[in-house]
């Protein structure tokens, strides 16, 4: 039996709201990552999901990286041991 | 309606979002949330470990490990939002090196300076210790022992170590490691203020008009201010966002104005903001006459390096503060000659971006901030900087109210509430109390119920002179406790290194890992850290945050506190004291340091029946008190009545933090404030009463070059600081897996059009090398930070890559604070 670990994160995610339609774009592209809102003045909300911490990290430093997103914060984190 | 696991997960993270951004989830997702999901783990809050903003997190802990932490919802500061380094918190107790175990170098079973590291009990490992220290004592008496703190200390520890040091061991060879991050912001407030840290608090980031970003790249290193910044900007389009730097960084992103300028021509910029104010007639006269002085402040003062060193020989005035009083007229007359012109020559910043910048201090419908951090005080004129900084704000008045106000921010956690305020630097006492004046020796004297004259008057070794005493044989038993400082001090190879090998010196390193600096010292002490100890932080917003232990160290290592308190009681009074100081106080005779500075009434005035059964607090039942309590209260009570007060102990632990002063339970939001600051006078509107005369010092001060500029040879400016995943240096952030691996290796931030001139591309090996020492790294010209050509950016965290050997140790000489962001260096290809 092997155990594999479900991880679970929400970001919020300030962007330039003239560039929403690029990073919702984007942002949704990315393995495991769901742009769930935007409020108009350019509040995202952003939830991730990953087999491991690393590639949740990995995404918030591609979201982080993406053209008009001006800052990142973390809000939640929850993994679950899935045994399988 | 039923859900799997995952979305349900997914459900819950979203609204929990939402809710911190207060924003509405489109149906769809909130309907999700079916139900609260009850986890097995434990949540209680505590300060984040790292920088100074003083986050507050929710530590998760299940059997007796921390696993989880999240934003605290409850909190004024973060809201319930994390940054990265937040957000990977519970792992950094978890190294795989972490240290359990004292390892003293031995060779044969005995201790030799020149052995191997071996593992040896506590009580051999005190037993060593305790004959250095007793040796050097004398030897050559108080001065020859010292210790180097930090700004991460809690609160507590800072204290009891002050005690120890300034009282036991009767030596000011005291400083913290915050020396090398606010001791120039110190020197600027006492010399505008005569009283130290902010007027404002974070509460201006959603009441300013317009933020200034001096240097500060808030958006790496203060994430959460910035998302409260970024906030703030994107709801209100007509405010505006002005960042200055000596290169572009992602705070840029969100800049209606950015700037670009020559590293030292900050000071050339405020004297002109200053003479735009005053041609514009935008002086607040009324203000500056009930609440201003104007002093000419003396020149040509130095660069803090060795009496030796040519620079230092050339100064008219090394060292000196002093300055004479002026008119408002003599002031407007001596910055007439910052024009814009001048400015623009000196920074490279085009005029029409000066002017914006000039114009927004100037409007008075505006309210502005001004942020800054490393760049302001990581400077050989770092006071002056900030004194240049204070008199724009002064002129016009905007300050001291919401949305206005020249606010310094910190690097470190506690920097403000165990550096500065319990006063751990060479030449002060708590509550901005200082050594040199007999008046604040005899009230810590009384305080501490010690005899007349136990505090020795003469300051003692900075952070950078005690470098080089130890190198010089002067300084010989020395403790390193809750830093890093073979890493973090500046000129490692030829003033670090070899004092810490000298073979007359006997160095004590304190850390939870073995650090550059745990691996230069000759014994190591294996230490507990953040949540293994009860503990209290001070932020840079004046806020007081309070934890409790949650989790055992790992079996072996000590907390901080307990080495110092424990380690006191190996001295006798009469192996520390001369028989003269003993002889005002008798009955000291015969007892140890311990019960004279610790089990003196006070300190143990708190009995264990206060600490809960169910607590985890592992200091108080090792001595048998109440510990942290009798510490802070006694802390408490040099500044409560003198615009210090801090609230009764067990408040802290119910509150998310409070901002001193706190007045019959009220907290300060805007000091000197009338109606906000309870120590401002009725009907006075404004009163800067740190000084006798309740006024505010604008300086008239000139731009005066660094100590190394760019030349043929070296011809590229170095800068060094931070980024976004890594802490320092790097000895918690290195051993998060996440985020080593998001940021593994330092590179050094280069130009395009350099790089191609000395025939270098992107990820190529290089070396680079100043007059004092070179390494090994690699070419960066994309990414985060784009530097301008001829200036170069290298992060300090990698101990693999020391950018330290290159760094020059030349400090302000006012302030004793290092310069790390500008040094002549050369770039050649490794071959």
């Amino acid at each position: 039996m092997k155990t594999e670990e479900l991880h679970v994160s929400s970001l919020i995610v300030h962007i330039r709201p003239e560039k929403r339609q690029e990073i919702e774009k984007s942002i949704n592209a990315l393995d495991g990552a769901e742009l769930i809102t935007v409020s108009p003045i350019g509040k995202a909300v952003v939830v991730l999901e990953a087999p491991h911490q690393r590639v949740i990290m990995e995404v918030i430093d591609t979201i982080n990286a993406l053209d008009g997103v001006l800052s990142t914060g973390l809000v939640y984190h929850e993994f679950e041991k899935l045994e399988s | 309606m039923k859900f799997t696991r995952r979305e349900f997960m997914k459900a819950q993270a979203a609204a929990s979002a939402a809710a911190v951004a207060g924003i509405a989830l489109p149906a769809t997702a909130s309907n999700l949330i079916a139900s609260q999901d009850l986890t097995k783990i434990k949540w209680e809050k505590a300060p984040c470990r790292f920088c100074g903003t003083g986050c507050s997190v929710l530590v998760g802990t299940q059997h007796g490990r921390v696993v989880a932490t999240q934003g605290d919802p409850e909190s004024p500061v973060n809201k319930g939002l994390n940054c990265v380094k937040g957000y990977f918190l519970s792992k950094i107790m978890y190294g795989k090196d972490r240290l359990t175990t004292p390892l003293l170098r031995m060779t044969d079973g005995v201790y030799d300076k020149n052995g191997e590291f071996e593992p040896v009990s506590w009580d051999a490992a005190f037993d060593i210790m305790a004959d250095k220290f007793k040796d050097a004592l004398k030897k050559k008496g108080p001065t020859s022992v010292g210790m180097f703190g930090s700004g991460q200390w809690t609160l507590w520890e800072g204290y009891a170590a002050s005690k120890l040091m300034k009282a036991g061991f009767r030596t000011n060879n005291l400083d913290p490691n915050a020396r090398h991050c606010m001791a120039s912001a110190v020197g600027g407030f006492m010399r505008t203020f005569g009283i130290d840290e902010p007027m404002g608090c974070y509460d201006d980031l959603e009441n300013a008009d317009v933020f200034v970003l001096w240097g500060s790249n808030m958006a790496e290193m203060h994430p959460i201010l910035w998302s409260r910044l970024a906030d703030r900007r994107l709801s209100n389009p007509d405010v505006s966002v002005h960042v200055l730097s000596t290169y572009t960084h992602r705070s840029f992103e969100l800049a209606d104005n950015g700037m670009i300028f020559t590293p030292q021509s900050d000071l050339a910029i405020l004297n002109f903001i200053a003479n735009y104010i005053i041609q514009n007639d935008a002086v607040d006269k009324d203000f500056v006459e009930k609440h201003t002085n104007f002093r000419k402040g003396v020149t040509d003062i130095g660069y803090g390096l060795r009496p030796t060193d040519p620079l230092q020989k050339a100064a008219e005035n090394p060292d000196s503060g002093a300055s004479t009083p002026i008119s408002f007229d003599e002031f407007a007359e001596y910055v007439s000659e910052f024009d814009v012109d001048y400015a623009v020559k000196m920074s490279g910043v085009p005029a029409e971006k000066l002017i914006e910048l000039a114009k927004v201090y100037a409007d008075p419908a505006k309210r502005v901030v001004s942020y800054w951090t490393m760049g302001f005080n990581q400077h050989t004129r770092g006071v002056w900087a900030n004194n240049l900084m204070y008199n724009v704000h002064l002129l016009t008045g905007k300050i001291s109210k919401p949305g206005s106000g020249p606010f310094s921010l910190t690097g470190q956690p506690s920097a403000c509430g165990t550096a500065r305020e319990v006063g751990t630097f060479s030449h002060r006492l708590p509550a901005d109390l200082v050594v040199a004046n007999p008046k604040h020796r005899a009230i810590a004297e009384k305080l501490w119920k010690l005899p007349e004259g136990t505090i020795e008057p003469k300051p003692g070794y900075h952070a950078v002179l005690q470098n080089r005493m130890l190198k010089d044989s002067k300084l010989n038993a020395y403790w390193v406790m809750c830093n890093n400082n073979v890493q973090a001090g500046a000129n490692i190879n030829e003033e670090i290194i070899p004092g810490y090998r000298n073979p007359e010196n006997f160095i004590v390193v304190s850390d939870p890992y073995p650090t550059v600096t745990a691996q230069m010292g000759d014994l190591i002490l294996p230490t507990a850290m953040w949540v293994e100890k009860e503990g209290a932080y001070g932020n840079a917003e004046r806020r007081t945050q309070f934890w409790h232990q949650q989790v055992k160290a790992p079996e072996g290592a000590k907390s901080d506190l307990w080495q110092l308190v424990e380690f006191s009681k190996r001295f006798k009074i009469e192996e520390v004291w001369t028989e003269d100081l003993i002889a005002k106080m008798p009955e000291v005779r015969g007892k140890t340091l311990y019960d004279v500075l610790y089990k003196n009434g006070q300190v143990d005035a708190f009995g264990l029946e206060e600490v809960a059964d169910e607590r985890l607090n592992d200091e108080a039942r090792d001595f048998g008190f109440y510990i942290q309590k009798g510490l802070f209260e006694e802390y408490a009570s040099f500044g409560r009545g003198h615009g210090h007060d801090l609230a009764p102990f067990d408040q802290y632990h119910e509150a998310r933090g409070l901002r001193w002063p706190v007045v019959d339970g009220k907290e300060t939001l805007w000091r000197f404030r009338e109606g906000y600051d309870p120590y401002v006078e009725k009907g006075s509107e404004v009163q800067f009463y740190g000084h006798p005369d309740k006024k505010a010092v604008i300086f008239a001060l000139p731009y005066e070059p660094p100590a190394e500029s760019p030349d043929e040879e070296y011809d590229l400016w170095l800068s060094t600081g931070r980024v976004l995943e890594h802490w320092h240096s790097g000895s918690m952030t290195r051993r998060v897996p996440e985020l080593y691996k998001a940021f593994p290796d330092a590179v050094v931030f280069m130009h395009p059009d350099d790089a191609k001139a000395r025939g270098v591309r992107r990820g190529d090996e290089i070396v680079l090398a100043s007059r004092r020492g070179e390494l090994t790294s690699r070419v960066e010209t994309r990414g985060r930070n784009r530097p301008p050509r001829g200036l170069v950016f290298m992060p300090w965290f990698d101990a693999k890559q020391l950018v330290n050997k290159i760094t020059l140790d030349a400090t302000d000489p006012l302030s004793k604070q290092t310069d790390y962001k500008k040094c002549a260096v050369k770039i050649t290809k490794k071959v």
